[in-house]
């Protein structure tokens, strides 16, 4: 028995909670990504269609918080200290920094470096602020540093935005979108095995037997 | 005297392993509920149970039972004495595996 084995179980079963990222990742990568991507979301068709999949995500989002909260219980964290503040407050900025660069840059191209036509700000802003919300908040684990580092280093590679001017951020949503859906799932897995197997209660025989 | 002919006292009410994962699992966080306690300790519920109304009746913990969503919910917090004393428990352990490091503290 180890003190900080226990604390780090109490903290995965609070915040590992994969499956309610994936609603929030096909988000990205539906509505925001492949809409825009097929230039499907203007039509008026194509508006009802955002609409009906952003509300069943939303449902989604619902039936996935219920699951949790009937299946691994609800815990309140404590009064919130800096350690816990600073990952919450990071990680928009981080992550919608990136968003905005990448929308100033591609705005004016012709006045933009030649070097930062190709990179990608969005998806290193979103990668990186996850890893930081994870290494703060629960600690990294292995696939944590597989996907969202290896998109990091992703981001500074120049594979981005050949498709035209819009096409990084677009290019990044999905990928982030796709990524938060694989991460949800492993990190639901990594939950469920981490937890103790649950022991039964003896049959009532057992316990009045002297 | 060697420090190992003098231990320190400790709090078996607290020591038993089922209550001092409960006890640190609860003062991690600042409140949790039964089935919480239960996925995260790994114990029955009758276990569970039992523990939890030794550690109330020890002014430990507090229970609240309560209706969420029309659903009975069982929420436990853990108060400023639990805490106080998980938290010297721990120390006590540490000072005994300071006192012999062949002490292993996985079987406490």
């Amino acid at each position: 028995m180890n003190r900080l084995d226990i604390e780090a179980s109490a903290a995965r079963a609070t915040y590992l909670r994969g499956l309610s990222a994936i609603p929030l990742g096909l988000f990205f990568l539906v509505p925001l990504g492949l809409f825009s991507l097929l230039d499907a979301g203007n039509s008026g068709t194509g508006q009802w269609w955002q609409l009906a999949i952003v509300a069943l995500l939303v449902i989604l989002e619902v039936a996935i918080r219920h699951y949790y909260r009937t299946r691994f219980g609800v815990a309140r964290r404590g009064r919130v200290s800096w350690r816990r503040a600073v990952p919450n407050l990071v990680f928009p900025v981080v992550f919608v920094g990136g968003l905005l660069l990448d929308m100033r840059l591609h705005a004016d191209v012709a006045s933009a470096p030649t070097w930062t036509r190709h990179l990608s700000a969005t998806m290193l802003g979103f990668a990186v602020a996850t890893l930081l919300w994870h290494r703060l908040n629960v600690g990294l684990q292995a696939h944590d540093l597989r996907l969202w580092g290896g998109l990091t280093v992703l981001a500074m590679l120049p594979v981005w935005g050949w498709g035209g001017e819009d096409s990084t951020i677009t290019q990044s949503f999905m990928l982030f979108g796709g990524a938060l859906v694989l991460a949800g799932l492993l990190d639901h897995r990594l939950l469920v095995a981490s937890l103790p197997t649950q022991l039964p209660d003896p049959p009532l025989a057992v316990q009045v037997t002297p | 005297m060697t420090a190992l002919e003098d231990p320190p006292d400790l709090d078996r009410l607290i020591h038993e392993p089922g209550r001092l994962t409960i006890l640190t699992i609860l003062a991690s966080i600042r409140e949790g509920d039964f089935v919480f306690l239960q996925r995260t300790t790994g114990l029955s519920k009758g276990n569970l149970s039992s523990h939890l109304s030794k550690l109330e009746a020890a002014g430990l913990v507090e229970i609240e039972k309560r209706f969420l969503s029309k659903k009975p919910n069982t929420n436990i917090s853990i108060t400023t004495a639990g805490r106080r004393g998980v938290t010297r428990h721990w120390k006590q352990l540490e000072q005994l595996r300071d006192m012999d490091p062949n002490t292993d503290l996985e079987g406490a």
